[in-house]
């Protein structure tokens, strides 16, 4: 590097490191700090594992960390199974100003705020909402069923609020799949399941495993879909968090259970890049 | 692909009612006279009057587009800047742990981000309220600008940049005049990202907020909490459409203009 382009590159990186270690990394550092202490008396803190301990014994914290990783798993592959053939159709049926629509249509929805999605969703569901009546109405039921505030709806919540992020790496890699490997796997003799298990589905890969992994971080760290839909005992691990943290005030219990979120949720990430040998950036990307 | 088949077209039809119903029957029902959902009363505009008529929803939405403007603006900046770093100085000590830095929030719980910055702004002693908020979104935000910035910087030739310095541009001047034109549709498309991530945001809002700057998201989740209330119905609709309506124009403005360069393309390559 040049002396003058050197110095033109301090200047544009400085304001970003400090932004980036004042706002990012001194924060995470003193959450991991605050949970490594004790509150002895006021004002008066001690280090100790005790936080951990008390996270790693308690039933009702561990049920929830357990329970809120496997929902999340099961949401993705709902997500996954819904989300392709849509994602097919897109990339390999629909041809010219079709296709552009249909993912026009697919990613209007996800800049509308979750919030008035999920909103939408308890007007459908809830004991005096459109489907309970509907079902009146046509004599499946005779009195209002209440849909909301289970893990059914919870699910159908945390597979909408993802699927756009499931729909749009599978169209990319879909995309580049050439149409006349699949007439030749058809050719060859190969029927709609075989072509799609060992032509299509093998292609389509890398797109599988980004979805997945952005799939799964968001539904393990989703916080408005679990509280507005799912029930009372269908806690997340994320409220838990927030309950500690702003009806409890007890911050140290609390910042260990982000720590154990964080930890959790970089594990299954670097594990899922790591045997599939991509990095985070083109994952994102 | 020519074999279409019945399987296909269902799934599709399917996912996309799975999309919409949610939101059309928040439309439908913002301008139904009666306050129930299940009653069709007749066609009526009282909520959306009644929603401009209260001053908190008022409040709240002018706290959340100040929010939004700024940390979205602040968030293209260092977003833009990011990327450049990323990728224009190859390697550099410490390029992994900095781009580490710039992509982590992006798959990091926004509950996380929220209460450590919770924890930062106590531990320094600063009011919450709506600058804390505005440093939240600047921070989650500028990854994701980052992101869309970096990668129209990846296809773009460097040649151009090059020229400029040879001919007695500083790399600012560089910057300003020949790299920022070309990448302007990725910096907007950053920023209206930013803008939207920044008006939707519930969780890192309710975390680094304080008295006096409540956002919209938190007045409506407080809302719904609370029970049915059509004027939510009335909000929701107009948030719908003026969404839509970005969202197609930006895509109809970017379409065009792909129109218009490989026009010129071809223009260029019959001169040449």
């Amino acid at each position: 590097m040049r002396a003058e382009t050197r110095i033109g590159f301090i200047l544009l990186l400085t304001p970003l490191v400090l932004w980036l270690g004042l706002l990012i990394v001194i924060p995470h550092i003193d959450m991991a700090l605050i949970s490594l202490r004790e509150r002895i008396s006021f004002g008066v803190y001690e280090p100790s594992l005790a936080q951990y301990e008390k996270a790693l014994t308690e039933p009702l914290y561990l049920r929830t960390f357990g329970r809120t990783a496997v929902m999340s798993v099961l949401a993705t592959a709902i997500t996954l199974l819904v989300a392709f053939p849509v994602a097919y159709y897109i990339a390999k049926m629909a041809k010219g100003r079709l296709q552009q629509v249909l993912f026009l249509l697919c990613l209007i929805p996800f800049y509308v705020s979750e919030l008035v999605r999920t909103f939408g969703w308890m007007i459908l569901l809830r004991e005096t909402g459109l489907i309970s009546s509907l079902m009146q109405w046509v004599g499946l039921a005779d009195q209002p069923v209440e849909m909301l505030y289970n893990d059914a709806a919870m699910m159908v919540g945390l597979v909408y609020t993802s699927m756009l992020f499931m729909v749009v790496p599978l169209v990319t890699t879909l995309e580049s799949l050439d149409d006349s490997v699949i007439e030749a796997g058809y050719d060859l003799g190969g029927n709609g399941w075989s072509v799609l298990r060992e032509i299509i589905i093998p292609h389509a890969m890398p797109g599988v495993v980004s979805g997945c992994i952005v799939v799964f971080m968001l539904s393990l760290g989703n916080y408005l879909t679990p509280t507005m839909l799912g029930g009372k005992d269908s806690l997340w691990f994320t409220e838990m968090i927030y309950n500690q943290f702003i009806v409890r005030s007890n911050w140290e219990l609390g910042a260990a259970f982000g720590f154990m979120l964080l930890v959790l949720s970089s594990a299954i990430v670097w594990g899922m890049l790591r045997l599939t040998g991509r990095t985070l950036q083109e994952t994102m990307g | 692909m020519k074999r279409f088949s019945w399987f296909n077209a269902t799934a599709l039809s399917f996912g996309f009612a799975f999309l919409y119903i949610p939101m059309i029957v928040l439309v439908v029902y913002s301008f139904n006279e009666s306050r129930l959902v299940t009653v069709w009363a007749g066609f009526s505009t009282k909520w959306y009057a009644e929603l401009f008529r209260d001053q908190a929803f008022l409040d709240a939405a002018w706290v959340t587009l100040r929010v939004a403007f700024f940390s979205s603006t602040i968030a293209t900046v260092l977003g833009t800047m990011a990327a450049h770093a990323i990728v224009r100085a190859g390697r550099f000590p410490g390029r992994t742990l900095f781009s580490g830095m710039i992509y982590a929030p992006l798959v990091m719980p926004e509950v996380i981000t929220g209460l450590s910055l919770l924890l930062l702004f106590i531990g320094l002693g600063i009011d919450r309220g709506v600058l804390t908020v505005v440093l939240a979104h600047t921070t989650f935000a500028m990854c994701y600008v980052s992101v869309v910035v970096s990668s129209r910087l990846a296809t773009f030739d460097t040649a151009l940049e090059e020229a400029a310095r040879d001919l007695g541009a500083t790399p600012f001047q560089a910057f300003r005049l020949v790299t920022l034109p070309i990448i302007a549709p990725a910096v907007i498309s950053g920023w209206l990202l930013a803008f939207t991530l920044s008006l939707d945001d519930l969780v890192i809002a309710s975390f680094t907020t304080g008295p006096g700057a409540t956002t919209l998201p938190i007045k409506i989740f407080s809302a719904v909490r609370l029970g049915v209330s059509p004027q939510i119905n009335a909000l929701s609709t107009l948030l719908i459409v003026a969404v839509s309506v970005g969202v197609i124009t930006a895509s109809l403005v970017t379409k065009r203009n792909a129109v218009r360069r490989a026009r010129e393309e071809r223009a260029a390559d019959q001169l040449a």
